[in-house]
């Protein structure tokens, strides 16, 4: 690169390379769950069945947006589906949380040139803005990644289900959950078993957590299907 | 810090310095339910991926395998299990981000 601008950690990771866009902050917003009956899986003859969750839908615009989300009170949720809608830049998000709780969202994405009057703005040879000062930047602390059913591939025979592995960690800053996948299982109508992620402040806990029934059957399904991954974000500054 | 790049939100607070690393956007793919992969440089930071899926549950049978992605320095790569029957089988689609930070 012969012109333009980049900064570097100190330890000498790119943090603008002048020619990629940044990850920022477009978007946050806030919603209650409601007690909700939302479809989950239909037969061979299309009866759709249906679950009973705390559950919240997000809409938002975003070219291609990278969601975050935490919940109040520490509560773990879980990312149920992030969908977009057509060929548009409508995206909805769900999801559900293991009781009543304020789901926060947010989304991060290439920034739109906005008439900022203030701050720095990095645009690439093409002019295309790829930073802005005055948008939050996505802080990547930590990823973290697992799998509750071991091996890969589809289990139908001789395996239990996986129980809760709940598990936690702690930051010196608040974070948030970002591109989280969530892991996931299911029998006919129950159980229903699903990472759910919890953070209060900079402490974080994760399980597979059995939000409709419970886990003393078989596993049958694919094994990968319970792989989560997740990474952290660091919130300072951000509400 | 020494050298680097400070910034303040208007409430005065710190929002990046030289001690954080933020991530950048390389590329995005909807993935549909086949193998792919797709070369690229990612050795400007550590790799990262993130797939949002457009759904978690359809068929009651559970034939709904998800990808499996390898990321590296070179490149990013996807593919999805055999499935136990090809009666009602609906792969997790969705789309697959990835960069560095």
């Amino acid at each position: 690169m012969t012109a333009g601008f980049q900064a570097f950690t100190d330890t000498g990771v790119v943090q603008i390379d002048g020619m990629t866009p940044n990850y920022q902050l477009i978007a946050s917003m806030a919603q209650l769950t409601q007690q909700e009956s939302i479809p989950t899986v239909f037969n061979n003859v299309n009866t759709q069945f249906y679950g009973t969750f705390w559950h919240t839908t997000f809409t938002f615009n975003a070219s291609r947006p990278f969601f975050a989300f935490r919940a109040d009170g520490g509560v773990m949720a879980t990312p149920w589906k992030f969908s977009r809608v057509g060929n548009t830049n409508s995206f909805t998000a769900e999801f559900v949380s293991v009781s009543q709780t304020t789901i926060r969202l947010y989304v991060f994405d290439q920034v739109p040139v906005s008439s900022n009057n203030f701050g720095l703005q990095v645009f690439d040879a093409s002019g295309v803005l790829i930073a802005d000062a005055a948008n939050p930047f996505a802080r990547i602390i930590d990823v973290i990644e697992g799998q509750y059913q071991p091996g890969s591939g589809w289990q139908a025979v001789g395996n239990s289900i996986p129980g809760p592995n709940t598990q936690s960690r702690s930051y010196s800053v608040p974070v948030a959950f970002g591109g989280a996948l969530a892991a996931h299982f299911f029998l006919n109508t129950s159980p229903f078993i699903l990472s759910a992620f919890g953070a209060n402040g900079g402490a974080i806990s994760w399980e597979f957590h059995q939000y409709i029934g419970n886990n003393s059957g078989t596993f049958v399904g694919f094994a990968e299907a319970t792989r989560y991954r997740f990474m952290v974000l660091d919130m300072t500054g951000i509400t | 810090m020494t050298a680097g790049l400070q910034i303040w939100n208007a409430s005065g607070q710190l929002t990046l310095d030289a001690t954080q690393r933020v991530g950048r956007i390389k590329g995005s793919q909807q993935i549909t339910g086949g193998s792919g992969s797709i070369s690229m440089d990612l050795s400007s930071g550590t790799p990262f991926w993130s797939f949002q899926p457009d759904f978690l549950f359809m068929h009651i049978n559970g034939n709904s395998p998800v990808p499996v992605v390898s990321i590296s320095s070179t490149g990013i790569s996807w593919t999805y299990s055999p499935p136990p029957t090809t009666s009602y089988l609906y792969p997790i689609t969705g789309w697959l981000f990835w960069g560095v930070y």
